[in-house]
């Protein structure tokens, strides 16, 4: 498993498409968030997060379109079968694709979260704010009205943006085809979501919007969500696993 | 032993049956050619021999065992399905590098592989960039990565030029004189003619035979026996009467379904005199044309040719 691990890190590591989406990932939210906490007028512990995680929905999905190049270009370049010939049990590769994924997210969120934080507090400091969350992040100074830590905004996040790599990871391997599965990966949390909850409440009266997935993920990293924090988060990640369990039958059924 | 079995394998898809009941084994020691027209399933029976596409029926096995049972594959079984199977914008060592990376081979091996195939100075390069030639190689590379005793590869010759087809040739057949097994596929007899000494011959999915190409080449080359000669009326019309058929092929005469023996003979008895009278093989890949015509033309050529 750990050389099949270090196959796939190498995969990850030697191609510009999933550098590039890393850095973009990364970089983002770092640079606006140390710019608002640059200029913002009245800054504080809430906004900085706010923004972080906010921009972060751009991370999110770029976790996800990480997911789907890890193994949608496999099969539209044709390694997956050299893949699957080396490592004939496919539930293994599935598996070591996965965790490096995971791995590969986490510490690029973790730089950003880190990154994001120091530089806000860098340019804060600068103007003459204290800003606390760096020094003792587990409180907002008494500015959330959850009571939810800092840490618990940030881990969501962080939890969140894994979750979007593996279900990223999942539709391309259902759908074989990088521009079908990110397609479907921003359409749905952007658009499709929005348009049926609309529609079934226009037809039928049905109400829906608390139960469509995407939109539990980015309510989950809201400084002050809507409903339980976790709960979100662990709806999003039923939706992840449901959808990465068929995935995975098929990855073993299908003809490679 | 390093034997492969193919036993009854059978794969259809949504209503085309690419391989049908095909069985066939492949020995170490010399390279096999695995010869069947565009369509007929070569690459389909190679997908299904390592497991890639799961077959309907039948099976594949290597020394006995399954692929998908074999541990470390890379060491037991190199196989070059398509030498296009590598990310394009990626260099042909890191390429290779993951490959080894999967089953714990070492850098070093990776540079080995490099030398051999000849691409050490280009290999930082992206395969993008590379020749059908180039990516041929890489391809081989990545077969001799796990130095394996069974090769299966798909049509490897594709895009070489002359000297590559040498090269892959004096490859294939040291790695078989070694005691390896090597299967070869390819869709021209004569390419195949020059690499592989055993042909497995199949056409719509069926096999058609499995022989030496000296074998081959006797059994559904053409034979015919071209005439000159003064008096040829003469000959044709004894000739006629003995069943022959003829054609007429630049002032000579090319008379089907006699020896030259019987006419030489025939020649003699009506005072006939030959200024040629010579035997004649069709090439290699007229045999094959004919061979692989349809599946049922063939089945009957081939009991014909099992009762003479
Ligand atoms: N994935 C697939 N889906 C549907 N049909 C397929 C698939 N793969 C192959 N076929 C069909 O199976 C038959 C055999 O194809 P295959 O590629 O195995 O032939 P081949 O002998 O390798 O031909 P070539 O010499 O052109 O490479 C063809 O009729 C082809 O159309
Ligand atoms: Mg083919």
């Amino acid at each position: 498993m750990l050389h099949l691990m270090k196959s796939e890190f190498i995969k990850l590591r030697t191609l510009r498409s999933t550098l590039t989406a890393t850095i973009v990932l990364v970089l983002f939210p770092i640079a606006v968030t140390v710019l608002s906490a640059m200029f913002a007028k009245t800054p504080g512990e809430t906004m900085v997060i706010e923004v972080l995680t906010n921009t972060g929905t751009v991370s999110m999905l770029l976790c996800g379109v990480l997911g789907v190049f890890a193994i949608a270009q496999e099969y539209s370049q044709g390694t997956i079968r050299i893949t699957f010939a080396a490592t004939p049990m496919r539930m293994k590769v599935f598996a070591a694709k996965t965790i490096v994924i995971s791995l590969w997210v986490a510490t690029s969120v973790a730089v950003l979260e880190g990154v994001g934080l120091i530089g806000a507090n860098y340019a804060l400091d600068s103007r003459g704010f204290d800003f606390g969350v760096i020094y003792n992040p587990s409180i907002f100074n008494g500015s959330s009205r959850s009571g939810d830590s800092a840490w618990q905004v940030l881990f969501a996040f962080g939890a969140v943006c894994i979750l979007f790599a593996l279900v990223g990871f999942a539709l391309g391997a259902l759908l074989r085809s990088s521009p079908g599965a990110i397609a479907t990966l921003i359409l749905v949390p952007l658009l499709v979501e929005g348009i049926v909850t609309a529609l079934l409440i226009a037809a039928f009266d049905i109400d829906i919007s608390r139960k469509t997935p995407f939109t539990a993920a980015i309510r989950a990293v809201q400084v002050e969500p809507d409903a339980a924090r976790w709960g979100l988060v662990g709806y999003f990640a039923i939706w992840c696993c449901a959808i990465a369990v068929l995935a995975a039958l098929l990855m073993k059924r299908r003809d490679a | 032993m390093r034997v492969i079995h193919v036993e009854h394998l059978t794969k259809k898809f949504a209503g085309v049956t690419a391989v049908d009941d095909l069985s066939f084994t492949v020995s170490p020691g010399h390279v096999t050619g695995f010869l069947g027209p565009n369509g007929s399933g070569k690459s389909t029976t190679m997908r299904c021999m390592i497991g890639l596409d799961h077959a309907q029926g039948g099976s594949a096995t290597f020394n006995g065992v399954a692929y998908s049972k074999l541990t470390q594959p890379l060491h037991r079984v190199g196989t070059l399905l398509d030498a296009g199977n590598a990310h394009s914008g990626r260099s042909a060592r890191n390429h290779l590098m993951w490959l080894a990376a999967s089953t714990g081979i070492s850098k070093s091996r990776v540079d080995a592989v490099l030398e051999q195939v000849g691409l050490s100075d280009v290999s930082r390069r992206r395969v993008g960039k590379y020749s059908l030639g180039m990516k041929q190689r890489l391809g081989i590379a990545s077969v001799l990565l796990g130095d394996p005793e069974v090769l299966i590869l798909d049509e490897p010759v594709n895009g070489l030029d002359p000297e590559g087809i040498r090269w892959i040739r004096d490859l294939l057949r040291d790695l078989a004189k070694e005691g390896r097994t090597v299967l070869v596929s390819s869709h021209l007899l004569s390419e195949m003619a020059l690499i592989a000494e055993e042909l497995v011959v199949i056409g719509q999915g069926k096999l058609i035979t499995q022989c030496t190409v000296a074998e081959f080449t006797a059994r559904y080359a053409k034979q015919w026996v071209r005439v000159v000669s003064p008096q040829v009326q003469a000959l044709k019309t004894l000739a006629a009467a003995r069943g022959a058929t003829m054609s007429e092929e630049n002032g000579a005469i090319n008379f089907y379904g006699v020896t030259a023996a019987e006419l030489g003979e025939l020649g003699a008895t009506a005072g006939v005199t030959f200024h040629e009278l010579s035997p004649q093989t069709g090439s290699l890949e007229d045999a094959f044309l004919d061979a692989t015509a349809s599946s049922v033309q063939y089945h009957g050529a081939q009991s014909e040719g099992l009762a003479h």
